[in-house]
């Protein structure tokens, strides 16, 4: 019963899709965009860690070209092309159809994007940010590279459990016209949303959903077999480094013992062509704020 | 006859070189066990991260002076990282990644960065440019050290 529950859910989400598909091509004035919103959009796809999924990791990989392999419990997806190539990229979408794809993960044909795109976090970004980002991703040279199918190894992932999971996780809010601009609300959009931390840092339940009521409390089974630390102010197995020492961290991969990021964490901060180390001081400052402002939570990840 | 002596040669050779490839490998690094290299090299890392500490302490001091002088051991241990990570010197406890093996050639390219890069930063440190200086450390996590833990180090589970 509940099987075809799901598979009438997935036949209307398709419905749904495909109705919201339009075949419109990006205008004119939609390919200029003024040098202050460049700069504003390179601020933001900094502020997510320089969208580095959609780079394969190394010297010399094309930035946003896709490729790189991730791994999740279902398959394996290969990152997609977001260079504005018309063909292999996503030169020939319209701004709504970028905007849409990231923030809701639908493709201008109707097909929904898997979660492992974070569009849950993106979810909140502001529309007036999201077009200065999309202004941005035109920017990248584009790249002529075909994306890779994924491999999904769960029977009926995509036909059921997919869709019940969307209907059950997926984020339904519409994103603030304008982003905090100061203070905690900042730091909060910042992490939230914009730098999505807690796709890596929070615990995930066994549907996969991310738990937030244990939120940034690490996970001790984080992307590529990492263990991702606790960030929840919790005195002994959390983030115990002052704010400044959160913000030196975030600006510049330095950690005040002397030692220096890797990882995915380094990915972000370092960015592919902006990351983290870009983000202003007073956005630093407002994200460290933030994170020692959240309820601290005991989960001691590692041995 | 001539070909069993050919054979001989052969077999002569063979071992001649099997026993000059042992030589060559008994030297100081392939005699220490992968426990001992792991331990070695994570010492030395800590040495680093202390030589780092210590130039971004003194560079708020503006002790240029302190500056130069950790530059300078991180130059020196720079030179002792790769020799420590000979093929299958892993351990539990070891934060290496395979990769190290795999990309060996951009691996030692990373080593030589920091090497490279503390050798600049001691130089400018030493010519009294304050400003030059800070110029150089700036960066310097993120291009001597961050390029190499990003992709062949596993990150450690508690932050702070």
């Amino acid at each position: 019963m509940a099987l075809i529950m799901c598979a009438g859910l997935a036949r209307l989400l398709l419905v749904v899709a495909a109705l919201a598909t339009s075949v419109a091509m990006p205008t004119a004035a939609e390919a200029q965009a003024s040098a202050a919103e460049l700069a504003r959009g390179k601020y933001i796809f900094g502020a997510t860690g320089g969208c580095g999924c959609h780079t394969e990791p190394g010297k010399g990989k094309p930035v946003n070209a896709g490729g790189r392999r991730i791994d999740a419990p279902f398959g394996t997806v290969y990152a997609t092309n977001i260079t504005p190539d018309r063909q292999t990229g996503i030169g020939a979408w319209t701004d709504e159809q970028i905007i849409t794809a990231t923030r809701l993960g639908r493709r201008p044909n109707g097909e929904r994007i898997l979660p492992v795109h974070p569009f849950m976090a993106f979810n909140g970004i502001a529309e007036a940010d999201l077009k200065a980002l999309v202004a941005y991703l035109r920017t990248i040279p584009p790249v002529s590279r075909q994306n890779q199918p994924k491999r999904i190894t769960v029977p009926l992932f995509e036909s059921v459990f997919l869709p019940a999971w969307l209907a059950a996780f997926a984020a339904r809010e519409t994103p603030p016209a304008s982003a905090p601009t100061a203070g905690l609300a900042r730091g909060e959009y910042l992490v939230k949303a914009v730098g999505h931390c807690g796709e890596c840092h929070t615990p995930r339940g066994v549907s996969q959903a991310l738990d937030n009521s244990r939120f940034l409390a690490g996970n001790p089974k984080g992307p590529e077999n990492s263990e991702v630390p606790n960030i929840t102010p919790d005195p002994q197995t959390g983030l115990r480094w002052t704010v400044d020492e959160i913000a030196d961290y975030l600006g510049s991969g330095n950690k005040p013992d002397g030692d220096v990021v890797g990882g995915i964490m380094g990915e972000v901060i370092y960015g592919t062509t902006a990351g983290y180390k870009d983000m202003t001081r007073a956005d630093l400052t407002a994200i460290a704020q933030y994170l020692k402002s959240i309820p601290p939570v005991r989960n001691k990840i590692g041995k | 006859m001539k070909r069993s002596s050919n054979r001989l040669t052969v077999i002569v050779a063979g071992v001649g070189l099997l026993a000059a490839a042992c030589a060559s490998g008994s030297g100081t690094m392939a005699s220490k066990t992968p426990e001992q290299l792991v331990a070695e090299r994570q010492q030395l890392m800590k040495q680093h991260g202390d030589s780092w500490k210590n130039i971004q302490d003194s560079a708020k001091a503006n002790n240029l002076q302190g500056v130069a002088t950790n530059a300078d051991t991180m130059n020196q241990n720079a030179k002792k990282i790769v020799a420590l990570f000979p093929a299958g010197s892993m351990t539990d406890k070891s934060k290496a990644k395979p990769e190290i093996w795999q990309k060996f050639a951009e691996f030692e390219g990373a080593a030589k960065k920091l090497e490279t890069e503390s050798a600049r930063l001691r130089d400018t440190a030493r010519t009294g440019n304050a400003q030059a200086t800070n110029e150089v450390i700036k960066d310097f996590g993120r291009t001597a050290c961050g390029a190499c833990h990003t992709p062949f180090r596993v990150p450690p589970p508690r932050q702070g």
